[in-house]
């Protein structure tokens, strides 16, 4: 019988596999009598344990303390902790007389941000949305123009999910430092893929999610900066755990696996994303031979070293997805994000971008991982290759 | 993402896609899908005898548009033009299992193989 050639997964920044390393400490908790963290007794204590040295570990990986780590669900969680909690304290009054919060983020932010500043505008926080460029990039100069006495946050990805772009996080730290503002930082695609240093780097809070570097689903984390500190009204109330920043009982095993993936990826920090710059640049260079190919990816070293977006004229983005997913051997990748995907939307990043609604339908975002080698790169570049002329000659084009 | 396996097989192995063959002699009109579908048809087919026909067909559109456009062809073949030309879209629909969110994939093969049909008859 002839196999089936095998899948090749180009999706790391939707989800990654499971580190070795991860998966060695969540069995590790499930199997070891473990108690409640908060409680006093023995297992308790030995719960607290696993979560301090997790706090321990992906705090070194920012450069940050232990207890500035607050635990949640994912990075959709941390997020809505610090966009909501900075907008309900800020309502509050605490720059004055109670008023309407001030927010400062940009166009092309994962829904996680997009969607909560949406929300939170619909109940009187004023927005200013930051346009970028056709790579993606924003203006300093228009977000210091932006900034005012009564800004309460700026909100910035560090990198974006569907480009790979970097913005400059310690140039717009610094604009924010100086006109007083705190920043938020989602850095679910950057964590343990370029160096992040909040001692170095005047960040207020930030997002951070383990299922995009090795750890399992369903936990993240948000930075909390202890000075100076950010005004941050709790979203989830109950039995007060995390000092009442996040209440309910941690989840040890994910969170321990959290930790080792961190420190396990950082360590591995250099060689891989010099590794993926590489193959990612192979990849590219294959697929830009392709007519009708173009890239939406940032040039050079504006890029992280897993991404390569494309769009590919003269084919539907629906049917070239399905027959690279279908086809064999299949290949899982993404247009736009797995979240906009599900909507059915086209990317709102790439129209941002100014690349027509057509562009931003027909794209396809390839995101590299530990086990991508220059094998698995050229089978890719040739069965996209195979595809487009497939579905080009069924529409009488080729 | 239509996952549903009749339009998947169809989809990746589309027996009567026009890839074989020189259009020049074969019957049938561009028809374009539902505005903001992004999406047309193009149903071919060509009189054999009295009673056979061929079809083929172009298409561009999601795998639901190839697959539908490729299961009508196949009812030409099989059933004739006459009996094609009776189908609704619903029978499309059924056929494929296509989705609520589907429904102007039928429409559109429909359409074409009518605007084939009347092209035929001139
Ligand atoms: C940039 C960015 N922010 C936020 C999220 C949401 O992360 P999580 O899945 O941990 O909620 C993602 C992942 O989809 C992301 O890529």
């Amino acid at each position: 019988m002839v196999q089936a050639p095998a899948p090749i997964y180009l999706d790391h920044a939707a989800t990654t596999p499971l580190c070795a390393a991860a998966r060695d400490a969540l069995q590790a908790c499930l199997a070891a009598p473990l108690g409640n963290p908060s409680s006093p007794h023995g297992p308790g204590q030995a719960a607290a344990e696993w979560i301090d040295a997790a706090a321990r570990r992906l705090a070194g990986v920012i450069g940050a303390q232990p207890e500035e780590i607050v635990w949640t669900s994912g990075a959709t969680e941390a997020t809505n902790l610090a966009l909501r909690g900075v907008a309900e304290f800020a309502a509050r009054g605490h720059k004055g007389a109670a008023r309407p919060a001030h927010i400062i983020s940009c166009e092309t932010e994962h829904s996680a941000t997009r969607d909560t500043l949406k929300a939170l505008a619909e109940r009187g926080t004023r927005i200013t949305w930051l346009g970028v460029d056709e790579q993606g990039r924003i203006d300093l100069a228009e977000l210091d123009a932006a900034l005012d006495e009564a800004s309460d946050l700026v909100s910035l990805m560090h990198v974006n999910n569907e480009t790979g772009l970097i913005h400059d996080i310690p140039a717009v730290a610094e604009i924010c430092q100086r006109r007083g503002v705190p920043l938020h930082v989602d850095a679910c695609q950057s964590l343990t893929r370029l160096p992040i240093d909040v001692a170095a780097t005047p960040i207020a809070l930030m997002s951070m999610s383990a299922h995009k570097i090795g750890g399992p689903p369903g936990v993240g984390a948000l930075y909390v900066r202890r000075r100076p500190r950010v005004g941050l009204a709790p979203q989830i109330i109950g039995g007060g755990q995390q000092k009442g920043r996040r209440a309910g009982t941690l989840a040890t095993h994910q969170i321990a696996a959290f930790g080792v993936a961190a420190e396990t990826a950082a360590a591995e920090r250099e060689t891989q994303q010099a590794r993926y710059r590489g193959l990612s640049e192979r990849l590219w260079q294959g697929l830009s031979a392709i007519d009708g190919v173009t890239a939406n990816h940032a040039a050079g070293e504006d890029r992280a070293a897993p991404f390569v977006n494309v769009s590919v004229a003269g084919v539907h983005g629906e049917a070239l997805r399905a027959g690279l997913a279908y086809g064999a051997p299949n290949i899982a990748l993404s247009g736009g994000s797995a979240c906009s995907a599900a909507r059915g939307a086209s990317s709102y990043v790439l129209r941002a971008m100014g690349r027509t609604p057509a562009a931003a339908a027909a794209s396809l975002r390839l995101t590299l991982g530990p086990e991508i080698d220059e094998a698995i790169i050229d089978t890719t570049i040739a069965r996209i290759a195979a595809e487009i002329t497939r579905l080009r000659r069924i529409a009488g084009q080729a | 993402m239509s996952a549903q396996r009749p339009v998947m097989a169809r989809f990746l192995a589309p027996a009567r896609a026009a890839l074989d063959i020189d259009i020049g002699g074969w019957h049938g009109e561009h028809v374009q899908g539902t505005p903001g579908a992004d999406a047309w048809c193009r149903v071919l087919v060509q009189r054999d005898d009295a009673h056979s026909y061929r079809a083929r067909f172009l298409a561009f559109g999601p795998p639901g548009v190839i697959a539908a456009a490729d299961w009508l062809c196949e009812q030409v073949e099989q059933r004739g033009l006459e009996a094609a030309l009776a189908l609704t879209a619903a029978d499309v629909e059924k056929a494929l299992a296509l989705a609520a969110d589907e429904r102007h994939i039928g429409l559109l093969v429909i359409d074409a193989l009518t605007a084939t049909g009347a092209h035929l008859g001139r």
